[in-house]
């Protein structure tokens, strides 16, 4: 959108941008000063996307891109939100391995690459290579990120996984436990349309209606822009949203990339001539941001199922007299290991807010742990947990508190058994 | 972080350099109509009354569409979404003024005809009544060629929300209105670099949709695209058709608040004549037009039946042929016909259709709907009322098991008489 002065939200008090800190990280500078070290690694990265074998996900030029960017940054951990086929899981445990000090959280509700991709990439490397990942086969909606934070320093966030719900826990839950440290955030899936040649046409196109819509009716050519971005992921609305509030500028990489590259042809040449083309683009389809070196205050979003309740109940669960309760599900993917119909002990009033809240414990296997709908075959939610030393809290949202689906404990995707250890559950609104 | 340049800066555009200057001004309109407005204060007043619900258009926001229908002239207004009758009203009251602007309004709602029309029958000539064509019925089924037609100045009210909407609006009304002086009204559309909306989330959840905010209630989550401030899934719509055609969405907010700032004292004359009930510089509404602007656009494509390209006639065992006639009974929801129905052609398997009725209808709502196959619930349902032609467009899940079509009474104790045409497209 064409928005000329005054800037947005000029008649509300707000952080004051003029005490912000110069621009402490630049993309297309790491990328420069990487060259060396990605022309050193070529072998082994190609290598790398050979094993992961889903280029669609991200170009060889993307991987250098973001290798520069991880050797540019040096965080002592990396938080992976998505992972898929594991094309940036690989190129982190890789740079970690370069770096020496990195650690990688990996979450995502895939399997493929616990039963697919690590085993080609293992081929290629050496099993310490390994060591640094934590790669979880979990829901990121679910995850603690106070205990995955820890006492790290210097964090980088690849935000590659979609959806509001997951777009609210990086704004609400993620940044502001990352304003006390250096942080970066990557976002895959954002095109610039400032660069390109982009086309403005719909193309025949309808107009793009959100993510859910989208894979609602398989539109997937319809897309959206706000501002510069151009994308299918709601994400760019929340960011849009989140850039409105805390006038805060979202990066674009292909812009400076651009930037320093149309500037100085004698740097893109040496990049050309180091790297090729399969290693160099200008192209990246990418954005970024951070908070560090910001004024704050912030402004972020309340977390749904996060907040403070004011109301619980105990949950009356037919087959099931006492907690703390025990199911251990079978080594099948998906198979499951108990369907429990339920009902709280108070009437929730209609219209409220309601959650059912577990605390569970889960050792051996990924499990999922939801609720069904009417059909008894599909989930209203689902939840993928990892196996943790400590119990965990999973909050499902209770759409409808007079249709209560069955709870369900599972085998995720991966056919290994789990015992899963339920210490309580209750609703609460 | 590098300097900005325009969304698309690459890639080849209309030419904004040959836009003309802004075809309308909304805040010298304001100041122009003052002494309208305030000459007819009192019958606005009255209006507002009878309408009875000032939570979805304030006292000054009457006043400032009352000044755009006045200083803007339509033949046409065609207003999406009704509700209570505010803006209709209002409408109304500035054709009675004109003498020379038809208004059509589209609506699902029925508390225009119910209550608030009766209501506002009290207070004026029946004659003021001639304008307005009140439709209720699905925005989405209606004939935009025809009530286009050969209108030359019109006035659009978007005032009914979601995606689908706006894609009607961008897709299918816009082109329609670009060979042709018009303007677009937005309501709920605050701007917050004016309207003093607060940066923080004040402890909410993000805004995740319109569809999830009437799931979950959560009516206090909003969104920020730029300088709209809403919770309309319609601002994305719009930021999207800005960024691909280089057009600026205005912003009544920033029009007033600029025009009234450069021009003090007519700010004081505003407030001295119409008082603070009937003169801000806020308007939480924005505006858009193609007039004047340079293309060639992009619009976004049209799906549902407006994408439809085959069509049949269906023959229904129930529904009575050529002139005659169904009668509904003036008890609500009371079934007048219930028809085997079956298209007289062949859509392909796994090909979307729709039942399109041409419906006249003189008297009360009636509703038109497809039931389940075991006839225990209504698939989809859809209400209409007109005194001119309209369509109603029903999905049909799967043509294989199709239920039988109802024609009915609707939510009003008043029987109808209903002409139908159907065909069934796809």
């Amino acid at each position: 959108m064409r928005v000329s002065s005054p800037t947005l939200f000029a008649a509300t008090p707000g952080r004051d941008i003029a005490n912000d800190a110069p621009e402490r990280f630049d993309v297309a500078r790491w990328y420069y000063e990487a060259r060396r070290r990605v022309a050193v690694d070529a072998g082994v990265l190609r290598q790398l996307i050979t094993a992961v074998d889903w280029t669609n996900d991200l170009w060889p030029s993307q991987w250098a891109q973001w290798y520069s960017v991880v050797l540019g940054f040096r965080p002592d951990l990396i938080l992976e939100l998505g992972r898929g086929k594991g094309n940036s899981t690989a190129l982190f445990c890789h740079a970690a391995a370069t770096l020496g000090q990195t650690q990688i959280v990996s979450l995502c509700h895939s399997g493929d690459w616990t039963m697919q991709t690590a085993s080609r990439v293992a081929k290629v490397v050496r099993q310490q290579w390994f060591d640094r990942l934590d790669a979880r086969m979990t829901d990121i909606l679910t995850a603690d990120y106070a205990d995955i934070l820890g006492d790290h320093q210097r964090v980088l966030l690849l935000w590659d996984a979609h959806g509001f719900d997951v777009a609210e826990v990086v704004l609400g839950e993620i940044l502001p436990r990352l304003l006390g440290r250096e942080h970066f955030v990557i976002m895959h899936d954002i095109i610039d349309n400032r660069h390109g040649g982009v086309s403005r046409s719909y193309h025949g196109q309808p107009l793009w209606k959100g993510s859910e819509w989208q894979q609602r009716t398989g539109c997937v050519d319809a897309r959206v822009n706000i501002g510069w971005m151009q994308s299918i992921q709601d994400q760019i609305v929340a960011i849009a949203d989140f850039s409105a509030r805390n006038n805060l500028e979202i990066g674009s990489a292909d812009h400076e990339y651009h930037r320093l590259f149309d500037e100085d042809p004698g740097l893109a040449a040496e990049m050309r001539e180091s790297l090729g083309e399969e290693f160099f683009s200008t192209l990246a389809q990418w954005a970024f941001f951070s908070l560090t070196g910001k004024a704050g205050p912030f402004e972020f979003p309340a977390v749904g199922g996060r907040r403070a309740f004011s109301h619980e109940s105990r949950v009356a669960v037919d087959g099931l007299s006492q907690l703390p309760a025990t199911v251990v599900t079978n080594a099948r993917a998906w198979a499951f290991g108990s369907a429990w119909t339920w009902r709280p002990v108070i009437d929730v009033p209609r219209g409220a807010d309601a959650w059912l809240r577990l605390r569970v414990q889960v050792d051996g296997g990924s499990v999922g742990i939801g609720l069904l709908a009417a059909n008894g075959t599909d989930f209203l939610v689902r939840r993928a947990l990892s196996p943790r030393d400590a119990a965990v809290e999973v909050m499902l949202p209770v759409a409808d508190s007079s249709s209560l689906g069955s709870l369900v404990v599972q085998t995720w995707a991966a056919p290994v058994s789990a015992r899963v250890r339920i210490d309580d559950l209750a609703l609460v609104w | 972080m590098t300097s900005v340049s325009k969304p698309f800066g690459s890639t080849p555009g209309r030419d904004v350099a040959l836009d003309q200057p802004r075809v309308f001004d909304v805040g010298r309109h304001y100041y122009e109509q003052r002494h309208r407005i305030h000459e007819d204060a009192a019958v606005l007043r009255a209006l507002i009354g009878a309408v009875g619900w000032p939570n979805d258009l304030t006292p000054a926001q009457w006043a400032q569409w009352y000044s755009v229908a006045l200083g803007f002239a339509p033949d046409l207004v065609i207003e999406l979404g009704r509700g209570y009758g505010n803006s209709t009203a209002l409408f109304a009251q500035a054709a009675w003024r004109l003498g020379r602007m038809k208004i059509v309004s589209l609506c699902v709602s029925g508390e225009w005809a119910s209550m608030v029309a009766p209501r506002i029958a009290r207070l004026v000539e029946p004659a003021w009544f001639a304008s307005i064509d009140a439709r209720r019925t699905d925005i989405l089924s209606a004939d935009y060629g025809e009530i286009i037609a050969n209108h030359q100045r019109v006035l659009v009210l978007w005032d009914a929300h979601g995606f689908e909407i706006a894609e009607l609006v961008l897709g299918e009304i816009l082109p329609r209105l670009s060979d042709r002086p018009h303007l677009v009204l937005m309501h709920d559309i605050s701007d917050n670099r004016y309207a003093g909306v607060p940066r923080s989330y004040g402890g909410h959840q993000l805004w995740k949709g319109s569809r999830w905010q009437q799931q979950t209630g959560a009516w206090n989550s909003r969104v920020n695209i730029g300088w709209m401030n809403s919770i309309q899934d319609q601002v994305i719509a719009l930021a999207d058709f800005s960024a691909r055609n280089d057009l600026e969405i205005e912003s009544a907010d920033r029009q007033y608040t600029e025009f009234f700032a450069a021009h003090p004292a007519y700010a004081n004359e505003m407030r001295q004549q119409l008082g603070e009930e009937f003169f801000s510089a806020i308007g939480h509404w924005a505006s858009l037009s193609l007039t004047g602007k340079a293309g060639p656009f992009h619009f976004p494509a049209i799906t549902g039946w407006r994408a439809a390209s085959s069509r049949c006639a269906i023959v229904a065992d129930e529904l009575p042929r050529g002139a005659a006639a169904i009668v509904t009974a003036a008890v609500p929801w009371a079934y007048a016909s219930t028809s085997a129905w079956r298209p007289q052609g062949s859509p392909p398997l796994n090909v979307q259709s729709w039942i399109r009725c041409r419906l006249r209808v003189q008297g009360g709502p009636i509703g038109v709907s497809l039931l389940t196959p075991d006839g225990r619930a209504f698939v989809q349902s859809q209400v209409a009322s007109s005194t001119s032609p309209v369509d109603v467009l029903l999905a049909v899940p799967e043509l294989a098991q199709r239920g039988r079509l109802v024609i009915h009474t609707w939510d009003s104790p008043v029987a109808a008489q209903v002409h139908i045409d159907l065909s069934l497209v796809w």
